[in-house]
């Protein structure tokens, strides 16, 4: 186990940390989310840190538990698939399984869809670029948790209107197409209304 | 307090500014070169004066925000607002930072409010595209409210919010409008002369109440709806994160 976190910590803080407690077991993550995309020159509106973990999601879930029986962190509400930790009771840290949503799907972000981005502790920490963004997403939107929301494509037109210009739409749809989806991906975001 | 920028625009003198600061002109002198767009610069000397003639605040012609932003423009702005604000600068800032109400959050667009008087003056120094960060620079109504947050003239719950569905209206972040939506909830009816003002007034009751119906409304209910349910997460997490947090990740970028 690592150190307990610092007293007065800030998100940066809870991230850095809460990824070497992850990484000292050996445990490969990958930086998601809007908060990836914030390290890499967006301003996209982020309230938390999101991590997704590659292998062993329950070994992972584990190794944390360790950490909240010290005092370190707290559970917070998560969702299907997320656990949420509030790093010293205050700055939340989001840990995600995709393995259910598709079991390729970590490899391929992390090695396709992926930027090394110095974390300060943490040292050199991967996150997913925006096209890794937006394969998470729809696939989450397909599969994952917010497939059963009322608009489970509706994360991924907000950050197509927040930065759509600076992505690689042709990436986009042939990552998700080594994934089996076959549709049209922008077909995919219609929202539920307009669809047929 | 007499404003700096204000001073700007008038010519005044450093012993005017000095005078209205209550410091002495020594003082006043060496707060003002901490400010990077004002040059204190010698006028004419009067005819039949003497002595040196009194050194006058002026703009930096050549000084924008733009050229001096570097790789953390944001961080370097929030820098510049707080160094106005200890000067007793009356200006106030909008989205992304009266997300500090809620749960900050960042956004691409700044909005910072002028009041007229000085409006041109910001409009100049920091209306201005970085990357993708924009500064956007907008009147400062006579009668919007201010509390300070980390050193910052935030825009009042009330005034946020309708700030907050203005902004909307440019850049549909469902963070910004779910900013409204929790602004609108805890502050219902405290706005809606300034929302009538935009022409607003529709929206922000219906995010204040769910269930009205009819009047002039911009946004779909989809949006609302969409809306709301980040409002409600948010609600589910602790508070306590600063904005200044969020800013951080600008150092972090390769």
């Amino acid at each position: 186990m690592i150190e307990p976190p610092p007293a007065d910590l800030t998100l940066q803080d809870a991230t850095e940390w809460t990824i070497r407690a992850l990484e000292d077991e050996g445990f490969p993550i990958l930086l998601c989310g809007r908060g990836a995309l914030d390290y890499q020159g967006e301003y996209t509106g982020s309230v938390d840190i999101d991590l997704l973990v590659g292998t062993d999601f329950r070994g992972a879930v584990s190794v944390l538990d360790a950490y909240q029986s010290r005092g370190d962190l707290d559970l917070g509400m998560g969702a299907e698939g997320v656990v949420r930790y509030l790093v010293r009771g205050g700055r939340p840290v989001d840990v995600l399984d995709v393995s259910s949503v598709h079991p390729r799907l970590f490899d391929l972000l992390r090695k396709r869809c992926s930027v090394p981005i110095p974390l300060g502790s943490a040292g050199e920490v991967r996150a997913v670029t925006r096209e890794g963004y937006c394969v998470l997403a729809v696939m989450i939107g397909l599969r994952g948790f917010a497939a059963r929301k009322r608009d489970p494509m509706g994360k991924v037109r907000e950050a197509l209107d927040l930065f759509g210009e600076r992505v690689d739409r042709g990436e986009v749809a042939t990552l998700l197409g080594t994934l089996g989806v076959r549709r049209p991906w922008e077909d995919l975001l219609r929202p539920p209304r307009d669809r047929r | 307090m007499v404003s700096l920028m204000e001073s700007i625009v008038m010519n005044r003198t450093v012993g005017e500014v000095a005078l209205s600061w209550g410091v002495g002109p020594e003082q006043a002198a060496r707060r003002l070169r901490g400010v990077p767009f004002v040059v204190l610069a010698h006028g004419e000397a009067r005819r039949g004066g003497r002595g040196r003639p009194g050194r006058r605040v002026t703009l930096n012609p050549r000084w924008r925000f733009s050229a001096t932003a570097g790789r953390t423009p944001l961080a370097r702005l929030l820098r510049h607002l707080r160094t106005l604000d200890r000067l007793g600068e009356p200006f106030a800032v909008g989205v992304p930072l009266t997300s500090v109400h809620a749960r900050p959050f960042l956004h691409p667009r700044v909005r910072l409010l002028a009041p007229p008087e000085t409006f041109s003056v910001w409009k100049r120094l920091f209306e201005s595209k970085l990357g993708n960060l924009t500064v956007v620079v907008r009147l400062l109504p006579d009668d919007a409210r201010t509390v300070n947050v980390e050193g910052l003239p935030v825009l009042d719950a009330p005034w946020a919010a309708v700030d907050a569905l203005d902004e909307y209206a440019t850049v549909r972040n469902v963070n910004v409008l779910a900013l409204a939506d929790w602004l609108a909830h805890r502050t219902a009816g405290l706005a809606e002369a300034r929302a009538a003002e935009v022409g607003l007034e529709g929206d922000l009751q219906r995010l204040a109440d769910h269930r009205r119906r009819g009047g002039r409304m911009n946004l779909r209910a989809e949006e609302v709806g969409r809306a709301h349910e980040v409002a409600v997460e948010w609600s589910r997490m602790p508070a306590g994160v600063r904005f200044e947090e969020l800013v951080a990740r600008e150092r972090g970028r390769p």
